[in-house]
């Protein structure tokens, strides 16, 4: 008996073989490890152009902000010296505003903190200087000539300067001078 | 070595401080940290200012480092007053000549003082008497 039970099992198994021994399923198998393949190379080919096209963004952010810094540099540098208050103070409002508009998205970069920072001290400066030479009386202003010139010249270089500075780091972040390289 | 032009400068700040202190000069305060007095005629006049301004140096520290700090300077004005026009006849920044800058500085202090002393002249005179 257990031999006419063996011989059917083998009958049974001839017959039905497993699943992995049929033709049909390894072809399926070899096609959807091919499709894996190809998607996850397709993942990384996205996620490298993802990062591609966030790096050239970012080129050109950088490079606008660099034309704009260049702008408010050259704006400082045409100040004149029989500069009355109220335009000193509408300059000073109208560089702080462009400044901390252009400024504020890199705040936290580790790299421009610093500098950020001493743009932003040196403005708060210019607003205390500005405010010592704010005229009595506003109709005899010409009386002391170049007073309000005097009184922010010092400052508003300082700006400048601080304007510079940053402005050489944001053309530096737009070429690759390879220290990263260098580094690792 | 000093200045002949600077010695005898202050020689004349130095009439300015006992004139203003005196009361025979009374500036009047154009703003924070500007002052004139004038001095005005039907033909010819003048008008002198000074002013305080504050500057930014870069001074190198005990590390070696350079470190901007903040330094005191004056600035004197001169000018002959024709009528509408003024023509300025001397101008010194106690930046370029610090041997002034002390100088300038006492008599920034009596200005001051004597322009506070008006103001408070004034409101003593227009508070009401019991």
């Amino acid at each position: 008996m257990p031999t006419d039970i063996q011989t059917a099992l083998n009958r049974l198994i001839e017959l039905h073989p497993p699943f992995w021994k049929d033709w049909g399923f390894l072809i399926s198998l070899a096609v959807g490890i091919a499709a894996l393949g190809f998607a996850m190379g397709a993942f990384f080919e996205a996620r490298q152009a993802k990062r591609a096209a966030t790096a050239a963004g970012r080129t050109v952010k950088l490079q606008t902000v660099t034309i704009e810094l260049t702008e408010i540099a050259q704006k400082l540098d045409r100040i004149q010296p029989d500069i009355l208050f109220n335009e000193a103070r509408d300059f000073l409002a109208e560089i702080q505003r462009r400044l901390r508009r252009i400024m504020s998205p890199f705040a936290k970069d580790a790299e421009l903190s610093g500098p950020i920072g001493a743009v932003l001290q040196a403005l708060e400066k210019a607003h205390q200087s500005l405010k010592l030479v704010r005229p009595t009386d506003p109709t005899k202003e010409a009386e002391a000539p170049n007073a309000v010139y005097y009184g922010i010249e010092d400052d508003f270089a300082m700006i400048n300067n601080s304007v510079a500075d940053l402005l050489g780091l944001f053309e530096k972040q737009t070429f690759d001078f390879g220290d990263e390289d260098a580094q690792s | 070595m000093p200045n002949p032009e600077n010695q005898e400068l202050m020689v004349y700040i130095d009439q300015l401080i006992e004139a203003t202190r005196m009361g025979t000069m009374q500036w009047k305060g154009v703003n924070p940290t500007t002052y004139l007095w004038e001095k005005l005629e039907q033909r010819a006049g003048a008008r002198i200012s000074l002013q305080r301004v504050e500057r930014n140096v870069a001074r190198r520290v005990s590390s070696g480092a350079i470190q901007t700090v903040s330094a005191v300077n004056y600035i004197f004005q001169v000018f002959e007053v024709n009528g509408p026009q003024s023509i300025q006849r001397l101008s010194v920044d106690s930046a370029d000549d610090p041997e002034l800058t002390q100088k300038l500085n006492d008599l920034f202090v009596v200005i001051k003082s004597g322009v506070s002393r008006i103001g408070l002249d004034f409101l003593k005179d227009i508070l009401p008497h019991h």
